[in-house]
């Protein structure tokens, strides 16, 4: 399927409702849809330049004041004080990058994310060393990123910080000290918590678009949960698979337009083999076809790229975690793909392709 | 150093099949991501030789040869992926790729002239990469339209 059939362009598709008398005002909804979009935002591939380029800038910037001595490991406040100036100056490069000519916009939208990471590396690691608890690289992560969400509009950003605070959640629960609470009921929490708030973020067209980076970071996050062997194993497996065997369900009716359409064949079989899946606790498989289906029926191409790279990441996972014989992992890869195949053969029977 | 160079001319050789199939009505390959991925490979194994060359004190032959085997693939991936295929997604990458062999090189240099990791050598880093990516971001923006016009 051709990118111009899976990607239309809203102004070719406000044409094409006005022509045809299903909109009134053309103008009206342009207007309403340009203020949801939000602030214009740089192409996928420049942003990914632009993130790699502030963390490599950050370092080296962190490098240069440990260097000259304006930050000290061993003084924490110094750090704590100057981190937020950081995130002040990063906010007013932004702003000033908005209204600068293309050559010195670009340099400046490059210095605002670098200045912007660095600020927040001397935040979280001044915490970090002030409070002894393990809770503060999160804590310290969610309050720069909650206080910075809305006044820094670089999704980049948003995604990177986001990730952050939920990356260090899963690295206490699943390494870190004993809670008073049982580990495992702490990380099944925190892994249902995302997949219902990402749930929610990804499917509902209320959900603001500068939420999306948030629902990214969740996306990608339950993404390492189940790569992870050691953050998996510390969950429920049986409540995880069974949350993801029904949310892959859920999704099933959400794209076909409500539980009604669960009653066509093919989505009873879909359903059943989300059941046999999660029976063979198969989590990265489920959260795999998950985003695949969001992406393809929300036309977002980072989603299906994040499903279909999770695909031979978990199957790699896998096959070098199970405690079976080569013999039998060879058999569960060799079984998986006749199954796929089988799938498509069915597909290709029934004309389900064509449909979608 | 050598089995970077091997690899970049099988991924390579590889990714060249591809693009000829394609042309000559090979259908299961046409798909994009067959060509990012073959790309990405490609141009990681052209990455480690060239950042190798350029870093690496005494280099040897091997890292030398790769070395320009490296660069040398980095312009004749932008040259055919910028002007006769047209792909935004691999120039981006191969513009990436050179753009951190730029910063090497710059490290390099500054290293040799400062000293190693002193602090006019961390900041003239930093402001060389941002240097850098900020001309590679005006590079970009400026194709884009005209490659994603070419593409669609």
């Amino acid at each position: 399927m051709t990118e111009r059939t899976t990607m239309p362009r809203v102004p070719a598709l406000l044409d094409a409702l006005a022509r045809d008398g299903h909109i009134p005002n053309r103008q009206a909804l342009e207007t309403f849809v340009l203020a949801r979009q939000g602030e214009t935002e740089l192409p996928l591939h420049i942003r990914v330049l632009v993130g790699i380029a502030a963390v490599i800038a950050c370092a080296c910037f962190i490098g240069f004041l440990w260097k000259v001595g304006l930050i000290d490991f061993d003084e924490p406040v110094g750090m704590l004080v100057s981190g937020p100036v950081f995130v002040v100056a990063a906010i007013v490069l932004n702003r000033v990058s908005s209204v600068s000519p293309a050559t010195i916009g670009s340099f400046l939208i490059q210095a605002s994310l670098a200045t912007m990471v660095t600020g927040k590396l001397l935040f979280i690691m001044g915490a970090e060393e002030l409070f002894t608890t393990q809770w503060a690289v999160p804590l310290s992560a969610l309050i720069v990123t909650a206080a910075t969400y809305h006044l820094f509009p670089m999704s980049v950003d948003r995604f990177l910080s986001s990730f952050l605070v939920l990356f260090s959640v899963t690295a206490i629960l699943g390494w870190g000290n004993e809670t008073t609470l049982p580990r495992e009921l702490l990380m099944t929490g925190f892994f249902v918590l995302q997949l219902v708030i990402a749930a929610a973020l990804l499917t509902d067209g209320r959900a603001r678009r500068e939420y999306v980076p948030l629902a990214y970071a969740i996306a990608f996050s339950l993404c390492v949960i189940v790569l992870i062997p050691a953050a998996y194993k510390a969950t429920y497996s049986i409540v995880v698979n069974g949350a993801l065997a029904g949310g892959l369900i859920a999704l099933f009716a959400w794209a076909r337009g409500g539980v009604i359409g669960l009653e066509r064949p093919a989505m009873v079989l879909a359903s059943v083999g989300a059941v046999v899946l999660a029976m063979f606790s198969a989590p990265g498989l489920m959260l795999s076809i998950g985003l695949m289906i969001l992406g393809h029926a929300k036309h977002d191409r980072r989603l299906l790229i994040l499903g279909a790279l999770l695909l031979p990441a978990f199957l790699w996972t896998y096959y070098y975690n199970p405690d079976v014989s080569l013999l039998m992992k060879s058999v569960i890869l060799t079984v998986s793909g006749i199954a796929l195949l089988a799938g498509r053969v069915y597909m290709s029977y029934t004309g389900k392709p064509r449909e979608a | 150093m050598l089995i970077y160079g091997y690899l970049a001319l099988l991924n390579g050789a590889a990714l060249a099949l591809r693009e000829w199939a394609t042309r000559h009505g090979v259908d299961w390959l046409a798909p994009r991501w067959t060509r990012v991925l073959l790309a990405l490979v490609t141009l990681y194994a052209l990455l480690v030789s060239a950042a190798t060359m350029i870093l690496v004190d005494d280099t040897t032959t091997s890292m030398l040869v790769t070395g320009i085997i490296g660069l040398i693939g980095h312009v004749v991936f932008y040259a055919v992926y910028r002007h006769v295929l047209r792909d935004p997604w691999t120039v981006s990458a191969t513009v990436l790729s050179g753009c951190l062999i730029l910063v090497a090189g710059a490290y390099r240099m500054l290293d040799s002239v400062f000293g190693d990791t002193t602090a006019p050598t961390w900041l003239g880093v930093g402001l060389a990469t941002l240097v850098i990516f900020a001309a590679a971001m005006m590079h970009l923006r400026s194709i884009a339209r005209e490659l994603k016009a070419a593409h669609d």
